[in-house]
């Protein structure tokens, strides 16, 4: 599964920051990398089945303590 | 730039409200006053319809980052855009999750959660990276065959319908409905406070108030009639179902010939959900482009559309936790969102205008005195 999406990045990467790297559109060229980075990071812990906190769990807690006391 | 006519918005507009309601309906909690709390939450609901509009309105041509910095500078400005961007981002998971999980539990039972929404979400990245009109114009072909498909099983459905499950009106107390009406205000109504991203490109001066009252009110319609015909279909145990049309729909049989009918509510379901996520895409691609200051949003969306899809799968962790949050906690989450950072700009906005037309008056007054 890992292979698969490492691949897939890597195949993404050349479609997406070659076109970029060569027009030289630097700001743009850095924050897809850092979305892809993200992205990627998320992808490879869901392929090895790690669970991933989710970012709903502090916002329903601040809620039951604001509203549902 | 890129323009949309009024019936594209409106079209945008009306498969946006519909969006995961088609499935799920509207103001729910209250059984069979369900359709009273669609209606208080229609009311509750135009005059933010009318906030929107008129932040549009003075900020003809300009999207919401845009309006946000104008009227904030740069730093509190770039706060809005980014919780407008989250909520954007956020709205679209939330979309893809529940059309993930529909699939799963009526027909992909087998195939892994992932796979299911990561197909979905390509034609939803292509859909935000094509733009605007091309949304605007799918909507266009899109939404009369969504309104002809649901016409058609109701009509259909009429021999399964018992009128009477309707009844005790407001057997639930005027308080509990007005709170439910609040839930349906807030899901799906509120939500279009994110076309504030996407009404820049209206092609006339001043139809953002035509757009989206059309838009809401034909919405509502249609989510009211659905939600009546699923009391009347399912009753007492509408309730025990995650998706109720789709259960009242797969109940249709005339004769040996049609039935299960079921599968055309998961086109219009299908249908409505790429529009709603593809909208909500293109908003957040747009937020971050504004934010960093890029020339074009094209080049971000496929990464954002993934990150979408994988905020979609680690959102919850099963169907049950899924109903807690739109149930329970949305209303309250959705309040800052809809609700009090609009009205806080639109106060903003309408001060702002005054002071800026104020010196515009006084030296057309002095130069009339001075004619005269």
């Amino acid at each position: 599964m890992c292979i698969i999406v490492i691949l897939s990045y890597v195949v993404l990467g050349i479609y997406e920051f070659v076109p970029l790297y060569k027009e030289k559109r630097w700001k743009e060229f850095y924050v897809n990398l850092g979305l892809s980075l993200i992205s990627f990071t998320l992808a490879f812990l869901i392929s090895f089945n790690v669970k991933i906190p989710s970012p709903l769990k502090p916002i329903e807690l601040i809620i039951y303590s604001l509203f549902m006391k | 730039m890129v323009k949309i006519t009024d019936k594209e918005a409106i079209c945008i507009a009306v498969l946006f409200l519909l969006g995961s309601n088609i499935v799920i309906g509207s103001g729910l909690d209250v059984k069979n006053d369900n359709w009273i709390a669609g209606i208080l939450g229609l009311i509750y609901f135009i005059p933010f319809a009318l906030i929107y509009a008129r932040i549009q309105v003075l900020h003809e041509g300009r999207d919401l980052p845009e309006i946000a910095e104008l009227l904030f500078g740069k730093v509190f400005g770039a706060v809005i855009i980014a919780i407008y961007t989250w909520y954007s981002l956020h709205v679209g998971a939330l979309v893809l999750r529940n059309f993930g999980e529909f699939v799963k539990i009526t027909s992909l039972t087998e195939t892994p959660l992932i796979v299911i929404m990561l197909s979905f979400s390509i034609i939803i990245i292509v859909a935000a990276r094509l733009g605007i009109e091309v949304i605007g114009r799918i909507s266009t072909y899109a939404l009369p065959v969504v309104i002809l498909i649901l016409i058609l099983m109701e009509v259909l459905s009429i021999s399964q319908m018992n009128f009477n499950y309707i009844k005790p009106y407001f057997a639930h107390g005027l308080p509990k409905i007005a709170r439910a009406g609040f839930s349906a205000f807030t899901f799906p109504f509120g939500e279009s406070v994110i076309f504030l991203g996407i009404f820049y490109s209206l092609k006339k001066r001043g139809s953002a108030y035509k757009v989206f009252l059309t838009g809401v009110i034909t919405a509502s319609i249609v989510l009211i009639t659905l939600t009546l015909v699923n009391t009347f279909i399912l009753g007492p145990v509408k309730d025990d179902f995650y998706f109720p049309s789709y259960s009242s729909f797969s109940r249709i049989q005339l004769g040996n010939f049609l039935q299960r009918m079921e599968g055309t509510i998961s086109v219009s379901y299908a249908i409505t959900c790429f529009i709603k996520a593809s909208v909500c895409l293109f908003v957040t691609c747009k937020g971050i482009s504004y934010i960093f200051k890029l020339t074009d949003y094209r080049f971000i969306t496929i990464q954002t559309g993934l990150v979408m899809t994988y905020l979609a799968f680690i959102l919850y962790e099963n169907t049950v936790e899924m109903e807690n949050w739109v149930l329970n906690i949305y209303d309250y989450y959705a309040i800052p969102f809809q609700v009090i950072i609009p009205l806080f700009i639109w106060v903003w906005a309408e001060i702002k205008n005054r002071i800026s037309k104020n010196p515009k008056e006084k030296t057309a007054n002095y130069q009339s005195e001075e004619t005269q």
